[in-house]
């Protein structure tokens, strides 16, 4: 087997694209960070070797908009587009199938998959609240559950945020200038796959707060 | 050639007379010349004339002791004073690609301004380390190469091996030798140091109880496990002392951690071997391997290569937590009869992880098994340790005692 015995980390971006996306300039920050954070691990040789990304994005349904690949063989980003209500519950469904099809998809060509790291964005209140939370235990109890961060702008509830995060939860702490906090956040995603790819050891490097945002748990 | 022919009898005191004399250069020159003296000694003519230093045409003695081998050279290098030499070609080292297609940081050589490889910020990159030498019966080699992700970034290998050897009493073969490979957690700051030094205090401490158990494997694996506590107190203190000492302020600020760091920023992994250095030849070799963490060692025979500590498992995901040798107070010991043509293969995780996968032999694996049971040249060890495969971008360090060779 080519890949027997190879090291590979998993990193999935996971957006809202609901319809306030739209309004507080959340998707055209998102659309033009996308194409940058790409530039930023594909220059990377280790993040090149031995990273996967892919992309989901959620507003009353999920889907996954890049499929989980290595960053040279991404030609073109994806972006997203403002539509309607913010599901969590579909997000972290897709989220959860997806992971458990990547990582049974790389064991079974040899690999050795670290826990993936998935970056979850959202600009307000999850809009099925009371039917998410099941989806989240689902993903956070099964064999494969993903480190997650959270990070959120705008209307994004702080204590939703800390209820979903395993590693950290970031906001924006301005509400009136979350496309700026939403630039800064997409740009601590790719140092931060960048750093935890070059630490070795599987380990996700969390990031500081970047400009314009703050560390909830420092609240 | 009569110069060439049997040593003269000439005392040097009778050869050395005719350089005052007959020689204008040297007139007055010092009366003994040793070197000149003996190249006269030889000389049977008994001629004061015939063999001065300024006599090109006269052979020497070192042209005497060799000219039964110019006579045995092939016409093909002959060669006259007008004939230019050729220009030198040595065959170029290849490197090992595993795989089909070279990694993406294979794809770049070290030097482009793509900056792929940098020099560590601080302190000795230690970029090539390497060690062979032979102990009794052993043949012994260690190399470590600083990882891809410590070259792109600027780190130092965090890796570092040692081997020391003692002798009973006045033998003249070493009984024991030890071997040790300590890998330095990633994770924190001082690790390259941390795992030199306790390379070091590890082959120290081992080598002292090896000599307290001479002549029985199993004793020492007795004493190795009664007293373990003991040794790895001795072994942390060791290394505690040698940050607490008094250094240069320059050498605090560069590289060496400050003299009131906790040993946890200094973690490191820790495999190490004794091995007997006097077991018979084609027969098996006794040896005791310990570990604490993640650094593996195998037994390579007949074209295999055997974990000798249970592999880490594959089924679900992937983890690189592993507990450190400082401050711990327990470690695993195996006993391992290394097979006469085989070989024992201590390595840090940026090797031993990629040799095999769910017990089988990965391709790098399955070519070190045949490879390196036999013992290799120290520059083809350097270009086997500096394979390429994708994601093994850490610091690498293979130790190897090839028994009987």
């Amino acid at each position: 087997m080519e890949t027997a015995g190879q090291e590979i980390m998993l990193f999935y971006i996971v957006c809202d694209e609901s319809a306030s996306m739209g309004m507080n300039g959340g998707i055209e920050t998102i659309n033009t960070a996308l194409p940058e954070l790409h530039a930023t691990i594909v220059s990377d040789p280790l993040v090149v070797d031995k990273a996967r990304l892919g992309i989901i994005a959620f507003s009353d349904t999920a889907e996954v908009i890049l499929p989980l690949d290595k960053a040279t063989n991404i030609v073109d980003m994806p972006g997203v587009t403002a539509s309607s209500a913010t599901s969590f519950g579909a997000a972290f469904s897709v989220l959860r199938s997806t992971i458990e099809h990547d990582v049974n998809n790389l064991k079974a060509q040899g690999y050795r998959v670290y826990r993936p790291c998935v970056f979850f964005i959202t600009d307000g209140e999850p809009t099925d609240d009371g039917l998410w939370q099941s989806e989240y235990v689902a993903l956070t109890n099964h064999a494969y559950r993903p480190h997650i961060i959270a990070w959120g702008v705008d209307g994004a509830d702080h204590q939703t945020l800390l209820d979903i995060k395993t590693l950290k939860a970031f906001a924006g702490v301005d509400r009136a200038s979350a496309a700026r906090a939403l630039a800064s956040m997409m740009k601590s995603i790719g140092n931060t796959i960048v750093s935890s790819v070059s630490s070795g050891g599987g380990q996700i490097v969390v990031p500081e707060a970047p400009p314009g945002v703050v560390d909830l748990d420092t609240l | 050639m009569a110069a060439l022919a049997a040593p003269s009898d000439q005392t040097p005191e009778f050869a050395s007379a005719p350089l005052a004399s007959g020689n204008d250069g040297f007139e007055g020159a010092p009366p003994t010349v040793p070197c000149t003296a003996a190249r006269e000694s030889h000389d049977d003519t008994g001629s004061s004339d015939s063999g001065s230093v300024h006599d090109l045409d006269a052979p020497s003695v070192d042209a005497a002791h060799f000219a039964h081998l110019e006579e045995e050279a092939p016409p093909a290098v002959r060669r006259t004073a007008a004939e230019p030499m050729p220009p030198l070609v040595a065959p170029k080292i290849e490197p090992l690609l595993v795989h089909a297609e070279p990694t993406t940081f294979a794809q770049v050589p070290w030097w482009t301004r793509r900056r792929w490889t940098l020099t560590a910020t601080s302190g000795p990159p230690n970029d090539v380390v390497a060690q062979s030498g032979v102990f009794g019966s052993l043949a012994v080699a260690g190399a470590s190469i600083r990882g891809r992700k410590h070259r792109l970034h600027g780190g130092r290998n965090e890796d570092a091996f040692a081997i020391d050897a003692r002798r009973a009493g006045d033998a003249a073969e070493e009984r024991w030798i030890v071997l040790a490979v300590c890998d330095g957690m990633g994770s924190v700051p001082h690790s390259s140091y941390g795992s030199r030094t306790a390379a070091d205090a590890v082959v120290a401490v081992l080598s002292a109880a090896a000599e307290d158990c001479n002549d029985d494997i199993d004793r020492l694996v007795g004493h190795l496990d009664r007293n373990v506590r003991p040794m790895l107190d001795a072994i942390t203190k060791a290394v505690q002392r040698g940050i607490s000492a008094e250094r240069y302020e320059w050498e605090r600020s560069t590289y060496l951690p400050r003299a009131t760091a906790p040993i946890d920023e200094l973690q490191c992994t820790l495999t190490f071997a004794v091995v007997d250095a006097q077991a018979p030849a084609g027969s098996k070799v006794p040896a005791v391997v310990g570990t604490i963490g993640d650094s593996p060692a195998f037994h390579l025979f007949d074209g295999r290569i055997e974990s000798i500590e249970p592999a880490k498992g594959d089924a679900g995901l992937w983890s690189s937590a592993t507990p450190g040798l400082l401050g711990a107070t327990t470690w695993t010991l195996s006993r391992v009869d290394i097979h006469p043509g085989g070989a024992l293969l201590l390595t840090s995780d940026g090797i031993g992880n990629f040799l095999l996968h769910d017990s089988a032999p990965t391709r790098i694996g399955a070519y070190l098994a045949e490879t390196w049971s036999r013992p290799v040249e120290q520059l083809e060890l350097l270009r086997d340790v500096n394979f390429d495969v994708a994601s093994a971008d850490d610091d690498r360090t293979a130790v190897i005692v090839w028994p009987n060779h």
